[in-house]
């Protein structure tokens, strides 16, 4: 049973949690103010107030923030470079690889960063991390560095599903030089069949 | 009153998955009915009461998150390119329990617990989690491939130690 069936048969176990009786009089005395409360506009005059105190505030600082900010990125990448090195269970790795992707997102690719997911290409036996950084990585794909060490990968990679997504990536690149590894995987007799198939499919596509 | 009683727990479960924090979700309840209660006329049909009444505590629970900045990661959340699902090894069911499911879950980062929670839980779509976040549907698909990838390794790990 696949864990999404699992939560969904469960779903009802969920709701084991009890709100205290003790509340009930709070929400009566609430309901009571919110329901006999005072005349709106006022409410709506003291708000907008305090947002343009606010507003005022916010442009006062925006300036010293936008300096401040190019000095946060830095720190920023390398506390999240620091986290994946020191991740020491698969589901913390995982975490901070998809913490990198997001946060920087928008960003061109950094070589510290880059050569963190390569070490996790090269070494780490995870096979959830090897494709999420594999997803990371696609993002650059005029990237003749990270081109190279998803070939070196799929010349390298034993465990099905991460051969499955590199065959899939090199795919998307069109990446000729995915020939000789290609091979390899189609004449290793430990290979499963799923993955020579799939090997043996964008070998003919290479070749056409 | 009657009403209150009769729906509290139900909406204190849903707002207390989304936002952890017991307290809240209690504040987040009565908020609810408050809402609930100002907004009566708008009900068309007295049986869709339940499901109505969750809608605004998924309403509420989501806007007080907004308001406490704990949604920052939306905008964070870009466009990815869609990302299949690759499956890892089904988990041996026997070995799943349903505490450390739910443990699991409520140890997700907010990104991906609040995603996992609607979609799996309350039954809503991703088009309607997309709405309701304000993102893309395939960023919601890709936040969801990645919190259900997260749930399983913690709990494979949870099953190996």
């Amino acid at each position: 049973m696949s864990l999404e069936h699992f939560i969904k048969d469960h779903k009802t176990a969920f709701d084991d949690s009890k709100m205290s009786e003790d509340t009930t009089l709070d929400f009566e005395a609430r309901l009571q103010q919110e329901l006999h409360q005072g005349s709106k506009p006022v409410r709506r005059l003291r708000a907008m107030r305090y947002v343009s105190i606010a507003a005022s505030v916010v442009l006062l600082i925006a300036l010293g923030y936008w300096y401040q900010n190019e000095q946060q990125r830095i720190e920023v990448r390398d506390n999240l470079v620091s986290a994946l090195d020191a991740s020491d269970t698969n589901s913390s790795r995982l975490e901070a690889i998809y913490d990198i992707e997001d946060q920087l997102a928008d960003e061109e690719e950094d070589e510290k960063i880059l050569q963190a997911f390569f070490k996790i290409l090269k070494t780490d036996s995870d096979a959830n991390s090897k494709i999420a950084v594999i997803d990371a990585l696609l993002k650059f794909p005029d990237n003749q560095l990270v081109r190279n060490h998803l070939i070196d990968a799929l010349g390298n990679e034993t465990e099905p599903l991460v051969q499955l997504k590199l065959i899939k990536s090199v795919a998307l690149l069109r990446e000729q030089r995915a020939k000789a590894p290609l091979k390899k995987i189609i004449e290793n007799e430990e290979s499963l069949p799923l993955v020579k198939g799939n090997a043996s499919d964008l070998l003919a596509m290479l070749n056409q | 009153m009657q009403v209150y009683q009769m729906y509290k727990d139900m909406l204190y479960n849903v707002s207390l998955r989304i936002i952890i924090n017991q307290q809240d979700a209690q504040d987040m309840v009565h908020d609810a009915f408050i809402k609930a209660f100002q907004n009566i006329t708008k009900l068309e049909n007295d049986l869709n009461l339940g499901p109505w009444l969750k809608r605004i505590v998924v309403n509420c629970s989501l806007d007080f998150l907004r308001k406490k900045k704990k949604l920052s990661w939306l905008q964070e959340s870009y466009e990815l390119q869609q990302d299949e699902e690759v499956l890892t090894e089904e988990l041996d069911n026997t070995s799943l329990k349903f505490e450390d499911v739910k443990k699991a879950i409520d140890a997700l980062k907010d990104k991906y617990r609040i995603i996992i929670v609607l979609y799996l839980i309350e039954d809503y779509s991703h088009k309607e989690i997309a709405q309701q976040l304000g993102l893309k549907e395939s960023t919601v698909r890709n936040q969801y491939v990645r919190g259900k990838r997260l749930l399983k390794q913690q709990l494979q790990n949870k099953i190996t130690v």
